[in-house]
């Protein structure tokens, strides 16, 4: 069996993403770029691949397609070579102040989050958009980005820390 | 001041694709989906041309093997015996000895004087399912030369009735030489 007979098999399976699922993609792409061009270029980079790809999860189109979206999205930070892979010592956390927990009780202004975002590097909006978008656990997030729950949850603590600290720069020390 | 949880949620929801991106992906989508339905219908529709095809020749075939004369059945048959020759069931350089082994027969096997080689013996076997003796010969050479021996029925030989004339044919490469004579059809390996 040929190539294109092979594809074209796997092809007629395969999902076409409603136009609601298309905006959803695309603001998971704007929490991994942060600009909304990057964003609709990465989109259509995964959707070409997404198209040509042999093989597809038929049962979570969704999941499967925002796996080619984060390949993509790494496989470009690879090619410009501004990747950051940084470690965290898990030692320093205080176990109490970590999870979602602790993000659901931040409050913040209306003005903060786009300096939270720009803050924040790609795969903490990820985290964030898996989050609050999505609902997903900090399991289901570590299972979606390939990390350990640790790291996950080092993530998030971090996170925490910075936009306290934002936070407190605006706002003095009273403020969450 | 919101919870950050509905301030992420509210700012990703605002984020939008315009009407010319949404409509450039789901053309993206259709044009490759819609192109590999077009493919592989025409796929199958050379697929099911190719089994036509082979349906037919695979027709033509079996008509032509139908259409085989009776000479060349019997030779396909005892070119296909020879070269896989079996033991013997009598083992004898005697002609009177294997004719009378083959008692059996509804008919009476016959000597060929013109056959040069020695006898060595005979087995039962069939020519187009009519019950046969074979003689087996060794010539000068030493190559092994078999003689099959069928009592004539219209049903099977018919188009041997007039055909006295010993006529000479290869299959798988061996020349087989048939005829029809007093009611005995012959088929000699050279």
């Amino acid at each position: 069996m040929d190539e294109e007979l092979l594809d074209s098999r796997h092809a007629i399976m395969k999902h076409e993403f409603s136009s609601k699922e298309l905006q959803k993609l695309f603001q998971y792409c704007c929490a991994l770029t942060l600009q909304d061009s990057d964003a609709y270029d990465l989109l259509q980079t995964a959707m070409e691949k997404y198209l040509r790809s042999q093989s597809a999860d038929l049962d979570y189109p969704l999941s499967y397609m925002r796996r080619i979206i984060r390949n993509a999205h790494i496989d470009q930070l690879r090619h410009n070579r501004i990747i950051q892979w940084d470690d965290f010592d898990e030692s320093n956390i205080d176990s109490t102040d970590i999870g979602w927990q602790s993000l659901e009780q931040m409050i913040i202004d209306e003005n903060e989050i786009e300096n939270l975002f720009s803050m924040l590097s790609g795969i903490e909006r990820e985290i964030l958009f898996l989050w609050a978008v999505e609902g997903y656990s900090v399991q289901e997030v570590a299972g979606h980005v390939g990390m350990p729950k640790g790291t996950i949850l080092s993530r998030i603590y971090r996170m925490r820390q910075r936009i306290k600290k934002s936070h407190q720069k605006i706002y003095g020390n009273g403020a969450v | 001041m919101s919870a950050l949880k509905n301030k992420l949620k509210k700012e990703f929801e605002n984020k939008k694709l315009s009407g010319e991106q949404l409509q450039n992906l789901q053309r993206m989508q259709k044009t490759s989906l819609g192109k590999s339905v077009k493919n592989i219908w025409k796929r199958y529709a050379i697929a099911l041309s190719i089994v036509f095809v082979m349906t037919i020749a695979g027709f033509m075939t079996i008509n032509q093997t139908g259409s085989a004369t009776v000479v060349e059945k019997i030779a396909h048959q005892v070119a296909t015996q020879h070269v896989k020759l079996k033991p013997l069931d009598i083992s004898s350089d005697k002609f009177i000895e294997v004719q009378s082994y083959f008692e059996k027969l509804d008919f009476r096997p016959v000597r060929l004087e013109q056959i040069q080689g020695a006898l060595i013996g005979g087995r039962y076997c069939s020519l187009l399912g009519e019950p046969a003796a074979q003689f087996r010969y060794i010539d000068k050479s030493g190559n092994e030369q078999t003689l099959y021996q069928a009592e004539y029925t219209a049903v099977q030989f018919n188009e041997l009735a007039n055909n006295t004339a010993p006529e000479t044919i290869y299959a798988k490469g061996v020349p087989i030489t048939i005829w029809m004579d007093k009611g005995i059809v012959f088929a000699l390996t050279q």
